[in-house]
């Protein structure tokens, strides 16, 4: 059975920083159906990343609503937005993803930690979360030399691909990728690309897949441009 | 939460270089606060009870603070002196139990020469009501050559049972030449005194006929020229002192002492004063007090050089963990969590440096307690952290956390600006 709820919606939504008369962000509409992904365009500054700290409710905007999983952000508390993220969104940073102290399985069962129902729905990917976190190493091409290894010894390639996996652990219905691929060089994006989408779907995940580059935006469903008038961050 | 502070702990776990700096600046604060505490303790009740069981101490009427400098501390040179007819009468009071005449002036080496009758180590106590021990030997000065070493003249200068010595007249003029030396009457060892921690340990005693005895030929400072009354003949002569520079006095009733005291001071044939021992040694301790509370600031302010130092160096280091503290936050992790985490590393931080300082300190004790024993009379026992240390351990860990939750609050500000991704 299929969601016809979106998985993600945006209605009217402004964010200003303290002291900017401008909004930073405004985004008047976006619909995201289970399994369907958007590439979010834009220049440097133009509070792409800020979209997506507003979705993962670590931002709140002044104007508009934006629903997660049915769930309106905005009647959420603070902590509630920060665990609805835990269950719901899987985050991929543009590098340094990972916690270099950890091994590389750790980092991956990190998204699990802060989450009871993440957890469980981890269960179905494996008979024991750290079955399912090994799993999904191995279908992102990690070696399993690799998975006890502390994560800051990886090359950059391979730690965006611990990243994905992380983000794909516990089935998430949303995952939110803020440039990862502007690390790596031209033929590792190609292939990280396909690794995340085909994982995405795999996993049924919706994808907000934030970039500057504009030769990725043709593998994606819909786009998006962040207008350039944005004020930067203070 | 358990999550949190497994994290906490991998976290720490990987910066443990630096972490561990930081606790060592931590226990050396706190083994040096703990310590000057221990000895400012001893030295204080060292001081305090450098003598009891003396309920009065007579002397000519003057400066009670002097006159226990010279009969307690052995200290400075008396000026004027109490006859000896008067010591007499004093012992020979109805409410007095015991005298214990001393006479002051020579020194042989550097450590005072305190003339006294046996009855010293009979009736002399210090700490808790100890009286004298004798280490070696007998503890009397009845031979007019006798003389009874503390602990310290006689490990110090290597003394031993038998052993003569020359006494110096007046205090470090013994450098000046052997003209001031009673070379000529050298005394016997007879006696080695246990370890006291009181100025016994540096004196060297004999009796009050040896003291005549060595100051036949002498006058006004200087022997006599041309006469020089050889060791064998002193006894011809009469080796009764004419005065005295001080006599303890214990008696019969305790609570008399005051009835006592008034009546010395009345005394009709010679100005006399009394002195209640432990009253003037608190007069005096209110002088040398001062260093002992200088030294205990000085020690807190080693503290709080730590703890600021503890504090600068998580601030630095949070410039490196915002990263780390925005990738918890994308997990899901919430700017209280993040307070947490900071906090309790803090926390443990303290905690860890303190029970670090405080086995430092038991380490140091241990191995440092024979040295100090025979050095300074003091023990700075391993122990158990006393009741008294407790509010100073916890003010440290107290002040510890506090130092450390100025970081871990900006940290979580930073974490609610930062959100998920820094601008570093």
């Amino acid at each position: 059975m299929k969601d016809v709820e979106p998985v993600l919606s945006i209605q009217d939504v402004a964010f200003r920083w303290p002291g900017q008369s401008v909004p930073s962000v405004a985004m008047p509409a976006l619909e995201l159906r289970a399994g369907e992904r958007v590439f979010v365009s834009g220049p440097s500054g133009s509070g792409k990343s800020t979209l997506l700290n507003l979705i993962a409710g670590v931002l709140v905007p002044q104007q508009g609503e934006i629903v997660v999983q049915h769930t309106a952000l905005r009647k959420l508390s603070a902590a509630q937005r920060d665990r609805h993220r835990a269950e719901h969104m899987g985050i991929i940073f543009q590098q340094l993803n990972l916690l270099p102290y950890l091994s590389v399985k750790d980092n991956v069962l990190l998204g699990c930690r802060f989450s009871r129902q993440r957890r469980e729905r981890a269960l179905a990917q494996g008979p024991t979360i750290g079955d399912a976190a090994e799993m999904l190493l191995g279908r992102l091409n990690l070696d399993a030399s690799l998975w006890q290894r502390p994560a800051a010894q990886l090359s950059v390639g391979q730690q965006q691909r611990v990243a994905a996996a992380r983000a794909l652990l516990g089935r998430p219905r949303l995952v939110l990728a803020d440039e990862p691929t502007s690390a790596l060089d031209a033929d590792r994006q190609s292939a990280f690309m396909s690794l995340l989408m085909r994982e995405c779907e795999a996993a049924g995940a919706s994808l907000v897949f934030v970039s500057h580059d504009m030769r990725l935006a043709s593998r994606f469903d819909m786009q998006f441009t962040m207008p350039a008038t944005g004020e930067e961050r203070p | 939460m358990s999550t949190i502070l497994g994290l906490a702990a991998r976290s720490a776990w990987n910066r443990r270089h630096n972490l561990v700096l930081m606790v060592i600046a931590i226990a050396l604060s706190t083994a040096m606060l703990l310590g000057v505490e221990r000895l400012r303790h001893q030295i204080r009740q060292g001081f305090s009870q450098s003598i009891s069981g003396t309920d009065l101490v007579v002397g000519a009427r003057g400066s009670p603070t002097q006159l226990m400098l010279y009969t307690v501390f052995r200290l400075g040179s008396a000026t004027n002196n109490m006859s000896w007819n008067s010591a007499q009468r004093l012992a020979s009071h109805p409410l007095v139990a015991w005298t214990i005449p001393m006479s002051l002036g020579d020194s042989h080496r550097g450590f005072p020469v305190l003339a006294t009758t046996t009855d010293y180590f009979r009736h002399y106590q210090y700490g808790d009501r100890q009286p004298l021990r004798i280490a070696d030997g007998r503890p009397g000065l009845d031979g007019i050559f006798d003389t009874v070493l503390g602990a310290e003249v006689a490990r110090r200068l290597g003394y031993r049972l038998g052993d003569k010595i020359v006494l110096g007249h007046g205090s470090g003029l013994e450098a000046m030449g052997d003209d001031l030396k009673h070379a000529d009457k050298p005394f016997v060892v007879t006696g080695i005194l246990a370890p006291t921690g009181t100025p016994v340990d540096r004196t060297v005693h004999i009796g009050l006929a040896g003291m005549e005895a060595i100051h036949l030929d002498w006058q006004a400072g200087v022997p006599i020229p041309g006469m020089a009354i050889p060791a064998e003949l002193v006894k011809k002569f009469d080796l009764t002192p004419k005065t005295v520079t001080g006599v303890l006095v214990g008696l019969k009733l305790r609570s008399r002492a005051f009835a006592v005291q008034s009546q010395i001071a009345e005394d009709q044939k010679e100005p006399l004063m009394a002195v209640l021992p432990g009253v003037a040694l608190d007069g005096l301790w209110d002088i040398v007090g001062m260093i002992e509370k200088g030294l205990l600031l000085m020690s807190w302010m080693v503290v709080a050089v730590g703890l600021a130092g503890l504090m600068s160096s998580i601030l630095a280091a949070l410039g490196e963990r915002r990263r780390e503290l925005a990738i918890l936050r994308a997990m899901g992790a919430r700017p209280r969590d993040v307070l947490m985490l900071l906090v309790a590393e803090g926390v443990c931080l303290m905690l860890v440096g303190t029970i670090a300082g405080y086995l430092l300190l038991s380490g140091v004790s241990f191995l440092a307690a024979g040295w100090l024993a025979s050095t300074f009379g003091m023990a700075l026992p391993v122990v158990w952290p006393q009741a008294n240390e407790l509010p100073v351990l916890a003010a440290i860990i107290a002040a510890g956390a506090l130092a450390s939750l100025w970081p871990a609050f900006r940290a979580y500000r930073l974490s609610l600006s930062d959100g998920m991704t820094p601008h570093l």
